[in-house]
């Protein structure tokens, strides 16, 4: 059998929307609102260039069930720019982009075959008379599935590359199966040579070597989530002798996305901080090659800094200073914002010994943190004048969960206990 | 704190007013009614806290002149504070701190424990008025300044860290006003409805997508009617624009009948007529060329003919060949002188060289002088072997100089040593041995002599305070003894005593122990007397110090033998020893010197004889090399000789020798060479010369000769000009031969040309006779019938042809000569302009629908390229972001501030019983018939209980029990505020008037214990109170007011 290669993507979620972003400059919204477009043209270009097979596309092509026209187009274009090229494209839809989704392509070029709901279909790939794989896979019908389908998945022929081809979470957490849960040992079952997956964002190889089972991660990263950090693409898979031999990452993005953080505890002022941005800045620099990079600032920890940074326009003025260090830079450099998480220096053992009214003011956080009920009533109280303003219009406070309330009042009960102890001096 | 005194400059009545040493206790302060008691009260308040706010404010402007305000003293632990308030100064604050320097608005702040005029005016500083306002007890601010002054000794932290919060909290969300938060909803709002829009806008794209079809598929119809009509139009349109010609053809048709038959053929001889006209015409204009031709051939050939000279043609080949040469014999004109040039520096050359090479040689015996090459290697030898002996002469010379000077060297310095040997003493070493083993000797005893001597001295001072210390236990021993007989003597006389009272029980013990003590005492002086004063212990003390004695004089006789010995006088000392000893030093170290002397200066002897040794066998060698030498330089003269060489040759110049010789002989081959060369031109020129002028004298040319110029040279030019007359007559003879031959050509042609022109004239005469024309008047008759005839034909095909062309081709011409002979023109115009009409009502609509398309498309290319949907869906994700992020920081502080106010609530609840206690213990002393003060469960409102456990509210109260409540009270929140920040002054105003003597007496009683703690200043203008307080408080300090102002006027 002769050598090959193809090319494993997923999760493009063309056309989405940017989520948990601060206002951005004009420049740099305009490059954020294509940059999923132009990273799934990356993707096209690199499955002919690499003269690959096949492409691979495991599912959330679109961000919505109610696919937007633009990407729709564009993913259409892209392929007809593979059927040019002799490519094959096989995909599956996934929770995001399921079959029940709206559609403006009626017709797919020759060379489209999306796999259908309700059962496992299966596409050997005959190139020359010969049968280098064949493709098993599934689509999602409905945005949710609770069905493990890496269940429903054998193998039957025995020529050429077995490949699984699936939109599942192989990590679902304990009441979070909503996306096809299934384990590693559901998915070596079938009797694969690999597995292509899709719906976790964060690149990784679950397994290596029979099966192989990986994600490729998201196209283009989207927040400042952990998962959408650093660089995002493609694995392109080489097959020699009927056997995979190697993922090569390639990536794909035209955009991406970094959180650094500084840490005040040792440090004498502003300048120090900046400094430290700086530093980590320059060692991601050269990492991207031309992409554009989003940068997120945090500052955190325990220090002197704590009571500068507690006011607004010194984040700010920080901010533009990191800017203006970046302007005009080559590759195109976005400080997003710079966020403080700092304490300051609360022995709070200390002033619950105190008796005074900062320890009634732990005292009575306290008794919240030990009752939930009485915590979120509190939250809820406080949110009486937010209901007012239509706030929870627009955010959902319905999935705020313990944890998220626990923080609040944490937040809460230090800054009181700032102000109080700044007061005091 | 408290206020030790004060200065007013200006205020109210007061101008100039000085109080000082007030106590930090009771302070009372005694005046009749506009003494100014309101106006001090007013005055502390002023300038601790400024004035009063308010339009109706009294601020006690100065009626007596003087700045308006003045200064307070306010003793601390750390000092005193000078605060001073002058109001309109700028600024009108002034603090001196208690080290001088000046303090700040802020230190004041602290001082006063952050308390505010309100709370100053309603807790610690006021008069009857506001002692019985219970709003200013009960208000919440109030309340809560006392309450949270323990938060962190700021009196209103709380309150303003719950401000703070508040007032940055409004910048993010304000109800019905705008705010951060409630800007970004409406921003939300906003794109969510433009987003809504366009989600509804791309729902739509199908449909969009079907009505294009639609739109084309009512297009294409359109089209399709359009064209049907368009053709009807244009056949109704053809038909009119036929009907003319086909008019024409019919009127065509009808003349051509009418002209009758015309010979077919006409149009024929026509041509061949006119073809043969122009063909004579042709023929006549040739002649007329070649006529002119030969005649100006035949001019030109006479002209030419007298130009021409045959001979020179005919030398012409001579000419050229022997000019192909004449560059050569320039160049051989022009190398002789060179090379005589040449023959003449090389001459000159050869006769330096060979005189620089000694002169015996000349150029016809050059060629016998000897190779270089045989005798090169010989010479080379030569070269090397005398080179060898001179070398090795030079090394042997300079080495045996080299073994003189170390020879010369090595005498020297035996001579210097030998002198310095000369020098020195003679050996003494043996007496020299015998003279240190005595100075040794005598050291050694005399350090012995030395440790005995210091021996003997400890001991001898040892002994003398032993004697002493014995003198003293003697002493004391016997005083002992004397002592126990005294008590024996007492004991004796006690026992006597009891006797005597018959007490024997106690008497026999006292007798017994008298009898005792006497005995010791005794025996102790009988001890003492039996014993000297040193005892054993001293006589050997004494023998020891005889052996020392002994050891002494056996180490003074080894002194004196070693003084002996080194003949020095007896009694010599220490420094005697030291002198002779560094002489004995300094001998030895002259001993050393010579001993080392003699031995060097033998080593040098020797070395001075192998030296002399090594310079005469260098000096041999040099004498035998130099013979050598000579013998060589003799043979290598003869060698020279031999080949012929110059004597004054050195071996080392026989190569350069060598090489002369060899370039005299190369710069005589030279010679010969240009020699030769010189001749073989001479003769190559010579003959060029001889055939050149052979040339020019056949040709009839002369040559003149330049003066001072080469004849041979003046020959070239001749030549040249010879050969280029001679070309120019070969061309004119070439020409002349082809003019010739031009002059048949041209009879030839001419009588072509005649022979032709009588052809074409036989044939004219022919072709009319053909038309049946006798002359060409008739020709031209038929000729004009035929024309018009063939005009008409012509107009009937053409008319036939347009509408032929019109109707579509010939199968359509037959329908429509048919339509057009039905002639129905009216109809066809009504038709076509209905069809028209139509025409251009399928255009308008077909135009509107058109448009419609291209709007549609316009859509939906937009809707397929525009990004307006993501940079929506961007923004909306933005917008919430930072709704995100604001809400958040909004709940966080809304969740701060609902934290501390809780805290307070709960804090005052917890804290505020310690204050009615304290109130209670208060009231219940002053009050008897009342028990205590309760608060009531929603923690503002209060009430007291009587002894029947009946609880009365404030307002149930007389007024004088309802101000001892408040007064109460406010002993309580003053005792609270003093614990949690600091202790300030209590100043009240006429406060006990309407209480009663008893409870006005129970009140006094309880300023006094207050005052312990705080300072109090009571103002009153009842001497009735000024007494009770004497008497309930005798320290207290009384100030009148009137004499104090009496004090102030006198001042």
């Amino acid at each position: 059998m002769r050598d090959f290669c193809f090319v494993h993507a997923a999760d493009l979620h063309l056309d989405t929307p940017f989520s948990g972003l601060a206002r951005t400059a004009p420049a740099l919204r305009e490059l954020l609102r294509d940059a999923s477009l132009q990273a799934f043209d990356n993707l096209v270009q690199l499955t002919i260039e690499s003269r690959a097979a096949f492409l691979l596309l495991a599912g959330d092509i679109y961000d919505g069930a109610e696919r937007g026209l633009r990407a729709q187009l564009r993913f259409l274009e892209g392929m007809e720019r593979l059927r040019e090229a002799g490519i094959r494209v096989l995909l599956v839809h996934g929770n995001h982009d399921p079959l029940s989704g709206w559609s403006a392509v009626r017709d797919w070029p020759e060379n489209v075959t999306i796999f259908q709901a309700h059962e496992v279909q299966s596409v050997p790939i005959i190139q020359g008379g010969v049968c280098l794989a064949t493709i098993y896979g599934i689509s999602y019908a409905q945005p949710e599935m609770r069905e493990n389908l890496a269940l429903k998945f054998a193998r039957r022929a025995a020529q050429g590359l077995a490949i699984g081809l699936l939109h599942a979470d192989a990590s679902a957490a304990k009441g979070q199966e909503m996306y096809s849960p299934c384990t590693a040992a559901d998915l070596e079952q079938a009797g694969f040579d690999y597995w292509a997956l899709g719906h976790l964002h964060l690149r990784q190889v679950v397994k290596e070597g029979s099966p192989w089972i990986v994600y490729p991660g998201n196209l283009q990263g989207r927040s400042f989530k952990p998962s959408e950090h650093g660089a995002k693409g493609a694995f392109l898979v080489h097959v020699s002798s009927g056997q995979v031999q190697n993922l090569d990452f390639k990536p794909c993005d035209v955009v991406r996305f970094h959180l650094l953080r500084v840490d005040i505890s040792a440090k004498r002022d502003l300048a120090d901080v900046r400094s430290d941005f700086l530093e980590q800045l320059e060692s991601l620099r050269h990492q991207g090659g031309s992409r554009a990079l989003l940068i997120r600032g945090v500052i955190e920890g325990c220090g002197a800094l704590h009571s500068d940074l507690r006011r607004a326009e010194v984040l700010e003025e920080l901010q533009q200073s990191l800017q203006e260090y970046a302007q005009g830079e080559k590759p195109f450099i976005c400080w997003e914002s710079v966020a403080a998480e700092t304490r300051g220096a609360l022995d709070l053992e200390a002033i619950a010994q105190r008796g005074d009214f900062s320890a009634e003011l732990l005292h009575v956080a306290q008794k919240y943190q030990h009752d939930r009920q009485e915590l979120r009533q509190l939250i809820e109280r406080a949110e009486a004048d937010a209901v007012k303003a239509r706030v929870f219009r627009w955010l959902d406070r319905s999935a705020r969960t313990d944890a998220e309330c626990e923080v609040l009042l944490e937040e809460a009960l230090l800054l009181a206990l700032e102000l109080n102890e700044q007061e005091g001096q | 704190m408290f206020i030790s005194g004060w200065h007013i400059d200006g205020f109210g009545v007061f101008r100039h007013f000085d109080m000082t040493n007030l106590s930090s206790g009771l302070n009372v302060f005694y005046g009749a009614n506009e003494a100014g008691k309101s106006t001090l009260l007013e005055f502390l308040r002023t300038v601790l806290f400024g004035p009063p706010q308010g339009k109706n404010a009294n601020r006690y402007p100065p009626l007596s002149g003087g700045r308006h305000g003045g200064r307070l003293l306010l003793q601390t632990a750390n000092g005193c504070y000078v605060v001073e308030r002058i109001l309109g100064r700028r600024p009108p604050l002034q603090i001196t701190l208690p080290e001088g320097s000046a303090g700040t608005e802020a230190d004041l702040y602290v001082l006063l424990g952050g308390a505010d005029r309100k709370l100053f005016s309603s807790i610690f500083a006021f008069g009857l008025e506001e002692l019985s306002s219970r709003e200013m007890l009960d208000a919440e601010e109030t309340r809560a300044r006392i309450f949270s002054a323990g938060i962190t000794g700021a009196g209103n932290s709380a309150q303003s860290i719950i401000s703070k919060l508040d007032a940055a909290n409004q910048q993010l969300l304000r109800p019905k006003a705008a705010a951060k938060i409630t800007t970004l909803i409406e921003r939300l709002e906003a794109v969510a409805g433009e987003l809504f829009e366009w989600q509804g806008k791309l729902e739509r794209y199908p449909e969009l997508l079907k009505h294009e079809m639609k739109c084309r598929q009512a297009l294409k119809a359109l089209a399709e009617e359009e064209s049907r009509l368009q053709q009807d139009a244009h056949e109704l349109r053809r038909l009119l624009d036929l009907w003319t010609p086909f008019c024409e053809l019919r009127r065509a048709g009808a003349e051509l009948e009418m002209l009758g038959p015309v010979p077919e053929h006409i149009e024929q001889a026509v041509e061949k007529v006119a073809r043969l006209e122009e063909q004579r015409q042709a023929l006549l204009g040739q002649m007329c060329e070649v006529n002119a031709a030969s005649e100006n051939a035949v001019r030109e050939l006479s002209e030419q003919e007298s130009r021409y000279q045959q001979h020179l043609e005919h030398l012409l080949a001579e000419v050229e060949y022997h000019c192909e040469s004449a560059a050569l014999q320039r160049d051989r004109l022009t190398s002789l002188p060179v090379q005589k040039k040449k023959i003449s520096a090389l001459t000159q050359a050869l006769a330096e060289q060979l005189a620089a090479f000694g002169g015996t040689w000349t150029r016809e015996n050059i060629s016998s002088l000897p190779c270089f090459f045989a005798n090169q290697e010989e010479g080379r030898v030569w070269q090397h072997v005398l080179g060898s002996l001179e070398q090795r002469v030079s090394q042997s010379t300079a080495g045996a100089e080299v073994a003189l000077e170390k020879l010369r060297e090595s005498e020297q310095r035996c001579e210097d040593l030998r002198q310095q040997l000369a020098k020195l003493p003679a050996d003494g070493s043996a007496l020299l041995d015998r003279q240190k083993g005595a100075v040794a000797e005598w050291r050694a005893a005399a350090q012995e002599l030395s440790v005995l001597e210091e021996k003997l001295n400890y001991e001898r001072s040892l002994r003398a305070e032993m004697e002493s210390h014995l003198r003293f236990q003697r002493s004391a021993v016997k005083a002992f003894a004397f002592f126990f007989m005294c008590l024996a003597a007492a004991l004796f006389i006690a026992g006597l005593m009891r006797t005597s009272f018959s007490d024997y029980t106690l008497s026999i013990p006292l007798f017994f122990a008298g009898a005792v003590l006497f005995v010791s005492g005794v025996v102790i002086f009988r001890r003492l007397k039996r014993t000297g004063l040193l005892g054993p212990a001293s006589l050997a003390n004494e023998l020891k110090q005889s052996r020392r004695q002994v050891q002494i004089d056996a180490a003074q006789e080894r002194i004196a033998q070693a003084l002996e010995e080194l003949e020095l006088p007896l009694g010599s000392g220490r420094a005697a020893i030291d002198r002779l000893e560094e002489e004995l030093q300094a001998q030895e170290a002259a001993s050393r010197r010579c001993h080392e002397l003699r031995e060097e200066l033998v080593s040098c002897e020797e070395n001075t004889a192998r030296k002399r040794e090594a310079y005469q066998a260098a000096a041999e060698q040099v004498t035998a090399l130099r013979g050598e030498q000579q013998q060589q330089l003799e043979r290598w003269e003869e060698w020279k000789a031999v080949l012929g060489l110059p004597r004054s040759v050195a071996p080392d110049m026989i190569g350069e020798a060598f090489l002369q010789m060899e370039r005299l002989r190369d710069t005589a081959h030279q010679i010969e060479q240009a020699e030769s060369e010189e001749e073989t031109l001479r003769q190559m020129i010579a003959q060029w010369t001889a055939v050149a002028e052979k040339l020019l004298v056949r040709a009839g040319f002369s040559w003149p000769v330049p003066q001072d110029s080469d004849p041979d040279e003046a020959l070239i030019p001749g030549m040249l000009r010879l050969l280029s007359a001679c070309r120019e007559q070969k061309i004119a003879g070439e020409r002349l031969r082809s003019m010739r031959e031009e002059q048949q050509r041209f009879a030839v042609r001419r009588q072509a040309l005649e022979t032709q022109l009588a052809g074409l004239n036989a044939e004219r005469g022919s072709v009319l006779g053909g038309c049946g024309a006798n002359s060409e008047e008739e020709f031209l008759l038929l000729l004009g019938k035929h024309r018009r005839k063939m005009e008409l034909l012509h107009t009937v095909r053409a008319k036939e042809s347009v509408i032929s062309y019109s109707a579509g081709g010939p199968a359509a011409l037959s329908k429509c000569m048919k339509d057009l002979a039905g002639g129905g023109v009216d109809q066809w115009r009504a038709s076509l302009e209905l069809a028209e009409e139509k025409v251009c009502q399928v255009k308008e609509e077909r135009e509107m629908r058109q448009r419609e398309l291209f709007a549609v498309e316009q859509q939906r290319r937009e809707d397929e390229s525009s990004a307006e949907l993501a940079r929506l869906e961007n923004e909306a994700e933005e917008l919430r972001a930072a709704l995100a992020g604001s809400f958040r920081q909004w709940l966080v502080r809304v969740l701060a501030r609902d934290l501390i106010q809780e805290t307070l609530v709960q804090y005052k609840r917890n804290r505020q019983p310690a204050v009615l206690d304290y109130a209670s213990r208060h009231f219940s002393q002053i009050v008897p018939h009342y028990q205590r003060i309760v608060q009531e469960e929603e923690g503002l409102s209060l009430a007291v209980i009587d002894q029947r456990a009946q609880k009365k509210y404030p307002e149930q109260l007389s007024r004088g029990t309802a101000e001892q409540l408040y007064l109460c009270l406010r002993f309580g929140l003053v005792r609270e505020f003093a614990a949690r920040s600091c202790s300030l002054p209590l100043v009240m105003d006429d406060v006990l008037v309407n209480f009663d003597a008893g409870r006005a007496e129970r009140i006094a009683g309880r300023l006094g214990e207050i005052s312990h703690e705080q300072q109090i200043l009571l103002f009153s203008c009842h001497a009735g109170t000024v007494s009770l307080i004497r008497e309930a408080v005798p320290d207290a300090r009384v100030i009148t007011l009137s004499e104090e102002a009496q004090q102030r006027e006198g001042s």
